[in-house]
């Protein structure tokens, strides 16, 4: 293991940092975001608002930071769903699928590709309208086959080691073989993956909450910020800088966390996407 | 390689399929009635009956899924319940918009993707590696929308040069018609382009380091001739494949980046059609887009068995 890198070092601050202003955001922020106050519309930055208001005098800073817990609620949760599912189906697959089964799994997670996020979200939207399961689901269908791809990849290769050959010839079953060989193995480049699929997700969840699709209405968000800003874009330009750094900077954040994980545990190759 | 080659298309045909059985059970066998949702809750239930008649609700969903597919394959898609137009027509008006969208943004990715990829790869760990691979980890963790947005705020409010939204039409002139699309495009291409570089770069370090490289050298050619002859086609097919997603995700851009800047393309027309739960027109444009993208993994496919000669071989003989 090399010494910690300051890609490695960035990326875990960052991400802790915008993990914990999520975390504060979902129980306390300085005002109550929805709150109002048509008097102190669209004010700058002062000692009351640290941030400014927007348009109906909210408070920017709190809109922020309880839009900010929403996004991460959204990315967290479809990443965990998606991934779950793509790495369980990976397992079947290459552990009790060998053969055409597997392969005919592989056939079906490769055609979620085909369908992205937005087109989920857009086809969930039709149906229900726009809501926070709508916006997990569609993300979470796209993490499916990335999932699936890179763990069925790792695990076949896994499966070729001497220890595994070794394990299965003294009469390992397939779940000892999952838990006491693949897993510990596969521990960090799932880590990994995850933290460049959280980025990934935090992207889609800001274009689908932009666009009204994801986090519905009342609840704040910053995709919806964005949209808000556009309007006075000449006169308040920081109302969309802002929010719409706040997001980079959390994609940032993950996105230099998983490269720095990667490079630390060596395994660039493995890489899928 | 004839086989092959008919071999994918079969599985593009059926992939297609596939996908257009796929999205109508999504729309039609998801709890919820398409004509309830059109009309909102307080629609009273003849009108909501009437649009089911309208919509065929109240035939089979056999029925329905045939009758739909046989006019697919005569390029009627059926009419729009907002405007009340043909949607093929609609989505071939809209796509002039956006065709010409796509092909900027993509020449926008590829030309500074692959340039900036291989010349950082050769300059691995000097300082202008350092300095464009910094630039283009920052480019890769901004969303495309704030971009769109940083743009218009820096080219057209401040400096006037291209208009912030909306599409002057062909009929004004070339230049008027590109002149709004070339923020939009750049918004797409710049966080593609910094995904490109970065693969590029990863996949054309990984083959100069193979010692086939190194006898290339030694046997006295020079760095560029062994980087034409040699690296540069064994490092584009790891690149081609990932292009695939990479597209998709081009493509996907465009439906958010229409709305930034008011573009009447398909992007803006999808969107408008989710408001307005317009159930037919979602249906046939996300079949299109769905086609697009199997389109383009299609001709992909297609490239990296040129490219990667290993790919033409019967399996059995790897």
């Amino acid at each position: 293991m090399k010494s910690s890198s300051p890609v490695f070092l960035g990326g875990t601050f960052i991400a802790c940092f915008i993990l914990f202003l999520g975390m504060i955001g979902a129980f306390w922020t300085p005002y109550a975001p929805q709150t109002m106050d048509l008097s102190h519309r669209l004010s700058s930055f002062s000692s009351q608002h640290w941030l400014g208001t927007d348009h109906f005098g909210r408070d920017v800073l709190s809109l922020m930071m309880s839009g900010l817990s929403y996004s991460l609620f959204v990315a967290v949760s479809a990443v965990a769903l998606g991934g779950f599912l793509g790495f369980v189906l990976a397992m079947i697959a290459t552990l009790w699928g060998r053969g055409i089964s597997g392969q005919i799994l592989a056939a079906i997670t490769d055609f979620f590709f085909v369908f992205p996020a937005l087109l989920v979200a857009m086809l969930l939207a039709t149906l229900y309208g726009p809501s926070l399961f709508n916006a997990v689901v569609a993300i979470a269908v796209f993490n499916i086959p990335i999932f699936f791809r890179f763990s069925r990849a790792l695990a076949q290769m896994l499966l070729a080691r001497d220890h595994v050959l070794a394990a299965q010839a003294l009469g390992q079953t397939q779940f000892g073989l999952l838990r006491y060989h693949l897993l510990p193995n596969m521990a960090g480049v799932l880590i990994t993956q995850i933290s460049i699929q959280l980025a990934m997700a935090l992207l889609a969840e800001a274009s689908l909450s932009y666009l009204g699709l994801g986090v519905p209405t009342p609840l704040p968000s910053l995709g919806r910020m964005l949209q808000d800003a556009q309007t006075y874009m000449s006169s308040m330009p920081r109302l969309a800088l802002l929010p719409g750094g706040l997001i980079a900077f959390a994609v940032l954040g993950f996105n230099l966390l998983g490269d720095g994980l990667r490079d630390k545990l060596d395994i660039r190759r493995l890489q899928t996407f | 390689m004839i086989a092959l080659i008919a071999r994918r298309v079969c599985g593009f045909v059926f992939a297609m399929f596939a996908a257009a059985a796929a999205i109508f059970v999504l729309l039609n066998l998801l709890p919820g009635d398409p004509a309830a949702v059109m009309l909102g809750l307080n629609a009273p239930p003849e009108t909501v009956a009437a649009l089911r008649q309208e919509l065929g609700l109240d035939q089979s969903l056999w029925v329905r899924f045939v009758t739909w597919l046989a006019g697919l394959l005569h390029g009627d898609m059926g009419m729009g319940l907002t405007y009340r137009v043909p949607i093929a027509g609609l989505i071939f008006e809209r796509m002039k918009v956006t065709l010409p969208l796509s092909l900027l943004a993509l020449f926008f990715t590829l030309l500074p993707g692959l340039c900036l990829g291989i010349y950082t790869a050769l300059r691995a760990r000097k300082g202008d590696d350092v300095i464009i691979r910094f630039i283009s980890q920052l480019m890769l963790s901004v969303p495309n929308f704030w971009m769109g947005l940083l743009l218009i705020l820096i080219f057209a409010i401040q400096l006037h040069w291209f208009p912030a939204g909306g599409f002057a039409g062909w009929n004004a002139g070339f230049w008027m018609g590109m002149k709004s699309l070339i923020l939009p495009s750049l918004a797409l291409a710049i966080t593609q382009a910094a995904i490109l570089l970065q693969i590029m770069r990863a996949s054309l370090l990984d083959v100069l380091s193979e010692p086939y490289m190194r006898t290339a050298r030694a046997k006295g050619l020079r760095q560029l001739t062994s980087l034409y002859r040699h690296a540069l086609r064994n490092a584009f097919a790891p690149v081609i494949t990932l292009l695939g997603l990479q597209l998709t995700f081009l493509l996907t851009g465009v439906v958010v980046i229409e709305n930034v800047f008011a573009l009447p393309g398909i992007g803006r027309l999808i969107f408008q059609a989710v408001s307005q739960h317009d159930l037919p027109v979602v249906q046939n444009l996300i079949l299109v887009f769905v086609a697009i993208i199997l389109c383009v993994h299609f001709i992909l496919d297609l490239l990296s068995i040129w490219i990667d000669p290993r790919l033409r071989r019967p399996r059995t003989a790897q």
